[in-house]
Formats: structure tokens, C-alpha cells, sequence
């Protein structure tokens, strides 16, 4: 019996397709970091932190709005599909952590240097993303590439003191609050407390690495 | 490191420092932020290195560490892993005092928070002051930048420092040779992500 024979049809078909193939592996790109589109929307601010923020870890839910923030955070600062052999370049070696405000959510990357069986961060080990419900990407800022806001804490001249978010770039004046130059971009009239979680004197900060008032 | 000093005082081993690094390729990318920005973020390299103090009472600088190798590339970050000691076969274990922990900022941007968790955790290795023949001396942590729009001559424009033992942020910058001091503020950190710099 001759060997069976795909119609002539079928033939034409497959080698152009077989040719598109060809033309979209070889043109295929390989996915690259950061390359989701980002708004840039300076008048998003990341907030500043709270004592609610601090969840104790147990059962976490997430609703879809916030899983996607993440998804989209994640995708972007590691790229799914590239494969790091080096322990820390992985996602599984960051945490993970959102918070919502308003209509926008705020996602934290941080390196977990635990999970690769070491004890210290790299520098510049961290980003973090503001995204909107629907998923855009509202800014990111990538440590060591993009410049941050900065938190200030002022003396004001009538001796009270407040807290104020400063664009890049800035050292703001106290007596200038309200200058539409000053690069403040947000007055907290009432000081924002550290959380109450005093680490004592210097030599306790040998410990503990983390300062507070 | 070869072709680096030593330095009998810690200041010109820091002006040695920060050209030697941004001299290194794509240290900077001040040059591309305008006409290519997705270029200079895929390129942006840092490096990093320890500045010591040997027992001979000289500053010698590490070898430098950094990012370049293509596994690297498959993440956004472009994190610089310095290990936490110098091995100097030269110099007894332990006799070394780790003083400045040395990196660039390609787009010349102030300190990370992961930067001062990485200066706060050797805090917890190393001396915070070390008594040297000049005086005492912090460990800290620096970033150097340049604003040079030429690549291939990489200005050393300044840097930005953290002490951990006074908490004090500043930032140094270089005019035609002087250098000039700006205190920022002593940093309070809020939570672990997020720190705040409170005005003198």
C-alpha cells in the first residue's frame, strides 16, 4: 500500500504556515524587565506608612484587583518565561506586599535574602509600583534606577513640627510651605509618628539593624 | 584591589574611588536618560566595594563586585551583592575595619531604603567608628554619581553618604575640584520599607 498522502490543499497550507512559524520564533523577542508601560503620574504619591499596615501573617486573601497589581508588578520587574539560575534573581526570592488606597493600589517588592540561605540584602534590592484597579501602572520606582519621593520632617517657625513629601530632588523649606515652587508635593499638618515599637539606645540598634525614634 | 592606592587618608581614597567606578562600563548613564531611556535602564550597571583600613594605617579598596553577567538581566533590579568582609591574604583575618561600603547610582538617584537595611546589617558586623591614625572614622555607605553627558569622560559630581552610628544623611558634590558638604538630616525609619529624614 503507497504511504497515505496529505491532499495537495493541506500541503499549501502548512508551508506557509510552517514559514510564519519560522519568521515569528525567529523575530520573537525575548521578554525584558520593565518593559510594561508605565504613566508616570508624579501626582501619585506613595502613602505613607501605618500602624494598619502591619498585618500579622495568617490566612491571606486577596481580591482580584489586587492579585492582578501584583501579577502585573511581579511580570514586569521579573519577566515570566526567563529563566535566572541565580537563587536571588528568582521571584520566589522577594516578598510580596500590597496595600490599597483608594482607587489605587501600592505593591512592595522586597529581596528575602532568607530564602536563598543568606543573611544580608543587596544594596538597591527592592521596587515598588503604584497601580491603578484597572491596571495600569500609575509609577514605579525601582531602587538604585528611579528616584523616589522623599518623607521630611521640618521644624515649622512657630515650633511644631510636620511631615511633607518632597519630589526628587528637593530640600524643602520649612518657611515655604505653600511656595508653588517648593517641590512639596503633600503637608502632613499633624507629625506622623513611628510606630511604637522603640528600639532604645544606639547599642540596641547593633541587634536590631532597624532604627526607630 | 591593583592599581589602587594605598591612601593614608580616607578622604583621597574616596576621590580615587568614585572615578575608578564610574569609570566602569555603564556606571553612568546620565548621557542616555533624555534620548533613550529604555537603553540606559537595560544598560545601568552598579558596582560595589568595600573601603578598608589595614593594619599598616593604610585605605585600600576591595575588588569590585557587580551585576554584568547575563543571568542578571532577567530581573529589573540592578542590585549590587557585596559580601559582608575583604579577604586581603596580605592583612590577618579580622584585622581589617570595614569602613565604607562604595557603590554607584547610574541615574545619580539618593540612597535606597535597601541601601541603609544593607549599611544597617553590617552595623551589626562591624565597627560603627573606627579609631584610625587621623581620628575616628564611621562606617558608612555611599553612592556615587555623575551628571556627565559624555560616557566616555565620567565626572565623579559627588556622592550621597549614610552613617549609621549618627543616622546622618548627606550629600557631597564636587565643583571644579571643591567639595562641598549638605547635611540632609538624621534618617528615622517608619516601617522596614520606608524612612524618613528629619531637617536639622
Amino acid at each position: 500500500m503507497p504511504p497515505r498522502r496529505a491532499p495537495a490543499g493541506i500541503l499549501l497550507l502548512r508551508k506557509p504556515a510552517l514559514a510564519l512559524a519560522l519568521a515569528l520564533s525567529c523575530c520573537a523577542r525575548r521578554p525584558e524587565p520593565l518593559s510594561a508601560p508605565v504613566m508616570n503620574d508624579k501626582s501619585v504619591t506613595f502613602p505613607l506608612p501605618s500602624a494598619h499596615d502591619e498585618v500579622p501573617m495568617g490566612p491571606a486573601v486577596l481580591d482580584g484587583e489586587a492579585l492582578r497589581a501584583l501579577m502585573i508588578a511581579a511580570d514586569d520587574l521579573f519577566p515570566p518565561g526567563l529563566h535566572a539560575s541565580s537563587c536571588r534573581n528568582r521571584r520566589e526570592a522577594y516578598t510580596y506586599r500590597v496595600i490599597r488606597q483608594d482607587d489605587v493600589l501600592f505593591v512592595y517588592i522586597e529581596a528575602n535574602p532568607a530564602y536563598c540561605g543568606e543573611s544580608f540584602p543587596a544594596m538597591d534590592s527592592g521596587a515598588k509600583y503604584a497601580i491603578s484597579k484597572d491596571g495600569r501602572i500609575l509609577r514605579r520606582v525601582v531602587d538604585g534606577l528611579d528616584d523616589d519621593d522623599v518623607i521630611w520632617r521640618l521644624k515649622t517657625p512657630d515650633g511644631g513640627r510636620v511631615t511633607v513629601i518632597t519630589e526628587p530632588g528637593v530640600v524643602p523649606d520649612a518657611t515655604a510651605l505653600d511656595a508653588p515652587d517648593s517641590g512639596i508635593l503633600k503637608v502632613y499638618e499633624e507629625p506622623v509618628e513611628a510606630p511604637a515599637l522603640d528600639a532604645g539606645n544606639g547599642q540596641e540598634r547593633r541587634d536590631g539593624g532597624l532604627l526607630y525614634d | 584591589m591593583k592599581n589602587f592606592g594605598p591612601y593614608t587618608s580616607y578622604a583621597d581614597a574616596l576621590k580615587a574611588a568614585c572615578p575608578l567606578i564610574l569609570s566602569k562600563p555603564h556606571a553612568t548613564v546620565s548621557h542616555l536618560q533624555a534620548s533613550d531611556l529604555h537603553l540606559a535602564r537595560r544598560t545601568a550597571t552598579e558596582y560595589c566595594a568595600w573601603l578598608y583600613y589595614t593594619p599598616e594605617h593604610t585605605y585600600e579598596m576591595s575588588m569590585l563586585a557587580d551585576q554584568s553577567s547575563p543571568d542578571d538581566l532577567v530581573t529589573g533590579l540592578r542590585s549590587c551583592v557585596l559580601p559582608p568582609f575583604v579577604n586581603d591574604p596580605r592583612y590577618a583575618p579580622g584585622s581589617l575595619k570595614h569602613i565604607f561600603a562604595l557603590h554607584n547610582h547610574p541615574f545619580g538617584t539618593r540612597l535606597s531604603p535597601s541601601d541603609l537595611r544593607f549599611i544597617e546589617q553590617m552595623a551589626t558586623l562591624h565597627d560603627w567608628e573606627v579609631m584610625t591614625r587621623g581620628g575616628k572614622v564611621r562606617l558608612s555607605i555611599v553612592a556615587f554619581f555623575s551628571k556627565a553627558q559624555d560616557p566616555t569622560n565620567p565626572t565623579c559630581d559627588g556622592f550621597y553618604q549614610y552613617v549609621p552610628a549618627t543616622r546622618e544623611m548627606t550629600m557631597w558634590t564636587a565643583t571644579q575640584g571643591q567639595w562641598r558638604r549638605a547635611v540632609h538630616g538624621t534618617v528615622t525609619w517608619l516601617n522596614e520599607r520606608n524612612y524618613r529624614i528629619d531637617a536639622p
